[in-house]
């Protein structure tokens, strides 16, 4: 990989294998890398450790989302759903297990997807994208389940609230809709930055970092990253934050959260920041904790940078992945 | 393969070889020299002072080796006692090692339980900023009680408004309807009948109470009144408005409503008085 290419590079999305030892990022240019966790976290680790063990083009635009299931590993990019066997690709194997494309209405233009979420109750997957809608496609046979429309922009995020039964999603219009999965309908929809305490109008509406925590949401972007308790729709604490925040994730008692900063901010639930974490890259895509194996904790970032820093504690990086 | 074997074997003979003689030079040598000598003292047909002297020196050489040989019993002793020595420390330490693992998961547990504690208070406490910014429900039930008193009255206030102001429309529409069939027995009976004018705002009890004031107006003056014409008459001017006349005083004829004038009829004249005692009881 040429030096110019490793310096226009952004890593979009991230995931751990389910066996816990294997990390595989996508970035701009439609690749995937896999990376061995347990190589460079061995004690015999050097700087070939710190380079991926395979690199393939996974799609013909950037690679926005990577989800792993029990055994295969999901990739969106370029408007379809690839899906690639962990054992397979473990071995070094490229062949992608099946490709599906959700029922775009216009054929003109492909809508990219932007964000993909695993719904463990019904096996189901939730793909969001440009054409404001939030595709349901079932994961045992393929089909596309149904269609929840209502966005008026496209979509950034999608989460889902396991215990409910519910779809979570937020997009440009600045609103974040909650859809039943089984009745396919909207039951609320919040628009945030009509909220003064959250609003933001410098920098926007649009809703960029979308989680939940079955009875708390965390939703961020234009507005400020705030904090929603779900039962009563109302928002408890609203994060001073300066950047737009891209991907926040609950970790035991903290938020962890990544933006437009060059830090990983920790925060806590009442609403304080309580330490920012500098890191490699100066605006952060994503962030990942590895939950699939006790041995190889690690937190990792990617951003607008060929470096994925890692933290094996999360005070400090530890050191960098390289593409 | 057959050159390795044997340099291992060599290497393990040597070094058997020496930890057998590691013992300061000579043990096994002063055996091999007292058994050279014991022999060649059998065998020697040398003097028995020699052989005296030759015995005796055999007796040292042997009291040196069972010392080396007691010396190094003992050492092989204390050896010994100090392997148990080590073992005991080793347990020791492993038992240590153990409990501190056991802590340290224990601590684990506890940190993780301690982190959900420290979670949900602040959600608890998230919660109850929010909830704080609600006033508080005593306060609004005793509003909605002091709200609800107020509507109360107000409601009884419009009730008896509304009671009063039907009362009066009646009163009224009564007043009107006598008016109307006085002048229709009237028109029917009698051609030169003086019209009752009433008109505005009337004042009931000012108006038509016992006890109006009166006029004595002037014989032929006409008085234009809501498009009447109304010939002077003999009789009496009540004005309704008695503070439009002095007290005793002779009150202006004014041609401005609001004015009541009785009817002038060719039997008598009827004075307001008489048509309200006449309708109303």
């Amino acid at each position: 990989i040429g030096p110019c290419r490793l310096l226009h590079m952004s890593v979009f999305s991230q995931s751990f294998s389910p066996c816990g030892k294997f990390l595989a990022a996508g970035n701009n240019y439609g690749e995937i890398a896999l990376f061995s966790l347990s190589a460079a976290l061995g004690p015999d680790a050097n700087e070939l450790s710190q380079k991926p063990i395979l690199t393939f083009t996974a799609h013909e635009g950037p690679v926005f989302s990577l989800l792993s299931t029990d055994s295969h590993l999901l990739s969106a990019g370029n408007g379809e759903i690839s899906a690639w066997s962990w054992a397979e690709l473990i071995k070094k194997n490229v062949k992608a297990a099946w490709t599906r494309r959700p029922n775009y209405k216009s054929s003109l233009e492909i809508p990219e997807i932007n964000a993909m979420a695993l719904n463990p109750a019904d096996n189901s997957l939730a793909v969001g994208g440009g054409d404001n809608n939030v595709h349901i496609m079932d994961l045992e046979n393929g089909a596309f389940k149904s269609v929840l429309q209502g966005h008026t922009d496209y979509i950034h995020c999608l989460s889902v609230r396991e215990r409910a039964s519910e779809v979570l999603s937020g997009g440009e219009d600045g609103a974040v809709r909650i859809w039943d999965t089984r009745t396919s309908q909207c039951v609320h929809c919040v628009e945030v930055y009509k909220y003064e305490t959250c609003a933001r109008p410098q920098h926007g509406k649009w809703i960029s970092c979308l989680t939940t925590d079955s009875d708390w949401m965390l939703c961020g972007g234009g507005p400020s990253l705030s904090l929603w308790h779900l039962r009563s729709m109302s928002p408890t604490s609203v994060f001073p934050l300066s950047g737009c925040q891209r991907q926040a994730t609950f970790y035991q008692d903290m938020i962890l959260t990544v933006g437009e900063g060059q830090c990983v901010s920790h925060c806590l639930m009442g609403g304080e920041v309580k330490a920012q974490i500098p890191c490699t890259p100066h605006s952060i895509n994503t962030l990942a904790i590895n939950t699939n194996s006790t041995e190889h904790r690690v937190l990792t970032v990617g951003g607008s940078s060929d470096h994925i820093d890692v933290f094996t504690n999360l005070s400090y990086k530890a050191f960098s992945l390289r593409f | 393969m057959r050159v390795d074997m044997g340099a291992v074997t060599d290497d393990e003979v040597i070094r058997k070889r020496l930890l057998i003689d590691g013992d300061g030079a000579g043990d096994d040598r002063r055996i091999n020299v007292l058994l050279k000598s014991f022999t060649k003292w059998c065998n020697s047909p040398a003097t028995p002072e020699e052989g005296f002297t030759q015995h005796q020196r055999m007796h040292g050489t042997l009291a040196q080796c069972e010392f080396s040989m007691l010396k190094t019993l003992m050492v092989y002793d204390m050896n010994i006692r100090e392997m148990e020595n080590y073992e005991k420390i080793y347990s020791n330490i492993e038992e240590n090692i153990t409990s501190a693992h056991e802590k340290i998961s224990e601590c684990k547990k506890e940190i993780q339980r301690a982190k959900r504690i420290r979670k949900n208070r602040q959600e608890y406490d998230a919660l109850a900023k929010v909830i704080q910014q609600h006033p508080d429900r005593h306060e609004t039930l005793k509003q909605l009680e002091a709200l609800d008193k107020e509507l109360q009255q107000l409601s009884d206030i419009k009730e008896n408004v509304d009671a009063k102001l039907e009362l009066r429309k009646k009163q009224f529409h009564v007043l009107l309807s006598t008016i109307q069939e006085l002048q229709q027995t009237l028109d029917s009976r009698d051609e030169q009948l003086h019209l009752v004018g009433v008109c505005g705002h009337l004042d009931v009890r000012q108006s038509l109470g016992p006890g109006g004031r009166t006029h004595q107006p002037q014989e032929g003056e006409h008085y234009r009144h809501n498009e009447v014409l109304v010939r002077g008459f003999k009789g009496h001017l009540v004005q309704p408005d008695t503070h439009r006349g002095g007290p005793g005083g002779r009150g202006q004829a004014v041609s401005t409503p609001p004015y009541v004038i009785g009817i002038q009829t060719q039997s008598g004249y009827l004075d307001m008085d008489y048509l309200y005692r006449l309708k109303v009881q």
